[in-house]
């Protein structure tokens, strides 16, 4: 009863209702009320910093990050309360800074719009990603005198939100969210991808390129059996970037190769995600969200096939040492050797790579429940 | 992370990869073995053919093998699939492995034995 009384309260004070429990300042945020959400083990193990398994409004979750560069480029965060519940992961480059602003500024703009219009849509979504850019330019706008080189500092966007019974995936660049879907009565599982993916690499993009610069014959280049847009960015889409969207910062002091020898009259990245909706299905199990890091490594199936065979909690540490294992063999090198390599050079073997798995309780979601407490946690900004 | 083999500097002694008396099949790639705590790279400029080399996984800490891999990032990114290559002369290589070695050898009783191969 008094815990009732606790809950109108607090959802009465802030609708979204999310209490944040600040561990360190420059650590997690971990959410979710510690010891009552149960069996929140989190760990560290020098570069690798996890939470093998939670409760957020819909299910469990599982999450696992992996530092390879000198500074952490990826972000991530899961805030989950009677709105519903969001995931993002934003896997940056050229620097944190764009990864840390949309971790900072994405939710809340959605969070804004959510409540003023009372109701969640592609639209909404679509609108935070908007601002979001919006707001990055502009302060890269601010710090063009003093920090030049922010014109070069982007991220990619994945987004889920699940709201009632409809999950709604919105990306923006390589990140990628795959679906593992029950199939029949056999207890077999299958990947079904719910992400498109934004990569020169990928010959829809060139394509997609191709026809919007069609007397571009640079706008796709390949280099070292690498496709870049200009011969320069792997991912056509993103927030920030704003070099390769605005001609006004594609002139010094920025570095000499990310200078274009003509002025754009349009921009060559694009901001704008693509969005999906899918109405949840019983036989729906989990989602494993990662940055690309993982997804070099392992195949749909292959992550698909590590959750299902296992428990669920250590789901994402799992799928990061499975990359990791797959990594090391591709370089002639043990698994248990890799540790040895420092953050930075570590680069040279893997990317940073952030999991995210959620496991849907369709208990829950059948009868539009979300259970408490509220859940709001954000990747570290380092780990070591 | 945690568990896995446990393996440290102290395990290490002279290698003679046809002395091992087991074959582990991590790889599959390569029918050599690579020794437990090295792996393969693959070095050689432009002018020159490329020859594979074995070194200690520790090497790659080093500062003087960063500014190797620092060429390697240059040219090739990131992006490498498979071994490792570094694009600077054998010579170059041989010089940088030989002054890693030398100052190692006076810290450490054992040798380093990464059989090249």
């Amino acid at each position: 009863m008094l815990q009732g009384l606790m809950n109108l309260l607090s959802v009465c004070w802030n609708p979204f209702g999310n209490e944040v429990e600040n561990h360190e300042t420059n650590g997690v945020l971990g959410g979710g009320g510690g010891g009552s959400s149960g069996g929140s083990r989190e760990g560290k193990d020098g570069l690798l910093w996890f939470r093998d398994i939670g409760k957020y409004g819909s299910g469990e979750f599982s999450m696992a990050v992996i530092q390879a560069n000198q500074v952490l480029e990826d972000q991530s965060q899961i805030e989950s309360g009677q709105f519903g519940t969001v995931v993002g992961i934003y896997d940056g480059h050229g620097g944190p800074e764009a990864a840390r602003y949309v971790c900072d500024h994405l939710f809340n703009h959605f969070r804004a719009m959510a409540e003023s219009e009372g109701v969640v849509t592609a639209e909404t979504i679509q609108r935070a990603f908007r601002q979001t850019e919006e707001g990055f330019t502009a302060l890269v706008s601010e710090l063009w005198s003093t920090r030049p080189n922010m014109a070069t500092v982007g991220t990619c966007s994945l987004v889920g939100v699940i709201y009632q019974q409809t999950l709604f995936i919105a990306n923006l660049g390589d990140s990628r969210v795959v679906l593992g879907k029950k199939v029949g009565n056999t207890g077999g599982m299958a990947a079904m991808q719910l992400s498109t993916e934004h990569n020169a690499n990928i010959e829809a993009i060139r394509h997609e390129l191709k026809e919007l610069y069609p007397d571009d014959p640079q706008i796709v280049v390949l280099k070292h059996g690498v496709w870049r847009v200009k011969g320069i960015i792997q991912v056509s889409r993103s927030i920030g970037d704003v070099y390769m969207k605005h001609a006004r910062f594609n002139r010094e002091p920025i570095s000499a190769k990310f200078r274009l020898p003509e002025p754009m009259n349009m921009p060559i990245l694009s901001a704008s995600p693509t969005i999906i909706s899918h109405a949840l299905h019983p036989d729906d199990s989990f989602l494993i969200f990662a940055s690309d890091g993982l997804w070099e490594h392992l195949s749909n199936e292959k992550a698909v096939a590590i959750v299902h065979s296992h428990p669920r909690a250590g789901s994402a540490k799992r799928l990061v040492k499975a990359a990791l294992q797959e990594a090391a063999r591709k370089r002639e090198m043990r698994y248990s050797d890799l540790r040895k390599i420092d953050k930075k050079v570590r680069r040279h073997f893997h990317d940073d790579i952030t999991v995210i798995v959620l496991f849907f309780n369709h208990d829950l979601i059948s009868r539009g429940a979300v259970q408490d407490p509220p859940v709001s946690i954000r990747s570290a900004l380092e780990h070591r | 992370m945690g568990g896995g083999e446990k393996s440290t500097v102290r395990n290490f002694h002279l290698n003679l990869p046809h002395l091992h008396l087991h074959h582990q099949q991590h790889g599959k790639k390569q029918s050599r073995d690579v020794p437990k705590g090295c792996l393969a790279i693959k070095v050689g400029s432009t002018e020159e053919e490329q020859q594979r080399f074995v070194v200690p996984v520790i090497y790659f800490n080093h500062p003087l093998f960063m500014q190797l891999l620092k060429e390697a990032e240059e040219e090739y990114g990131f992006d490498q699939k498979g071994t490792i290559t570094i694009p600077c002369h054998v010579e170059e290589f041989r010089n940088v492995r030989g002054l890693i070695d030398g100052e190692r050898s006076l810290h450490h009783h054992h040798h380093v034995g990464c059989f090249r191969v």
